[in-house]
């Protein structure tokens, strides 16, 4: 694809820029999102399957049944970040502040990410998560994510007994 | 909270046909759901000992231990045979923190027999 577009540009005079190539994607509430092709399939592996399928992306509407508008939003601006640095402190540093800001965002997005398939992005926000867990109590988890314990204390007791070097 | 304003970017033009209602009645709630997959993939990107401890929290969490209790993970362990202590050293070969040494009380430097190997060994002699 990069050096087809590169003919072009050799091609004709600089003024004649080629437009940017675009598609659509729709949110389950029906809101399109118009996205640079280049910018969404860096990221997204399914998107960049289901364009190699297609044969092209002229006129291609994706829908994305299971993320709301202000969710693709917001993957779609970090992907901005993320295409726009060459590592990955930025997004990492905005990854975290939407955790701090807007957990349940947070997790809509992580899902979101999940279900497009970008998986370099979502490895990066799983981390962001785990750095956060890993220094929490069980208890503390529990609470930061509303989660109730389903456990009675025998078998609580039970788990730390047989896996005792995990609770030392 | 973000207005709708603050959905259009730079590079991402919006056509806006609905108002985000959505939005406001999710934001209020406090119930926080994180489905099970994501849960199992945060606790994969720690070291297994937090997972182990993590996996505590609900037994919805628990089903996730198969992936990362380095007990029971089918993946092989790198099993160095240690002659001057008389024992061996099993390593994770997916993360090199999480390494147990055993003592082999009947060791023979001569022969090894190793029985009952459910997922494998990666052996070397030091």
């Amino acid at each position: 694809m990069s050096t087809e577009s590169k003919e072009i540009l050799v091609g004709e005079s600089s003024q004649a820029k080629p437009e940017k190539k675009t598609i659509v994607l729709m949110a389950s509430d029906g809101d399109e999102f118009v996205v640079d092709v280049d910018d969404i399939t860096n990221q997204s592996e399914m998107i960049r399957n289901l364009i190699s399928d297609m044969g092209g992306t002229d006129g291609l509407q994706v829908p994305l049944l299971n993320v709301t508008a202000p969710v693709l939003a917001k993957l779609l601006e970090l992907f901005n970040v993320s295409n726009k640095n060459d590592d990955d402190e930025e997004v990492t540093q905005k990854v975290k502040e939407l955790m701090e800001a807007e957990l349940n965002m947070m997790i809509d997005v992580l899902g979101a990410a999940n279900y497009i398939e970008a998986t370099s992005f979502f490895d990066l926000s799983c981390k962001v998560l785990a750095d956060k867990f890993k220094g929490m109590s069980v208890e503390e988890v529990r609470e930061f994510l509303n989660i109730e314990c389903d456990f009675t204390e025998e078998e609580l007791q039970q788990i730390h007994a047989e896996n005792a070097w995990a609770f030392d | 909270m973000a207005s709708p304003s603050d959905f259009i970017h730079i590079n991402y033009m919006i056509s806006s046909n609905k108002k985000h209602n959505g939005e406001v009645t999710k934001a209020n709630g406090n119930s926080r759901y994180i489905s099970i997959d994501l849960v199992e993939s945060v606790l994969m990107h720690m070291n297994p000992k937090d997972a182990m401890r993590l996996s505590t929290t609900c037994k919805e969490w628990r089903v996730t231990i198969p992936q990362y209790d380095p007990t029971i993970r089918k993946t092989p362990w790198f099993f160095t045979i240690m002659r001057s202590t008389n024992s061996c050293i099993l390593r994770s070969v997916v993360n090199e923190d999480t390494s147990f040494e055993i003592k082999l009380p009947c060791y023979s430097s001569e022969r090894i027999f190793i029985d009952n190997v459910l997922h494998g060994w990666l052996g070397k002699n030091s």
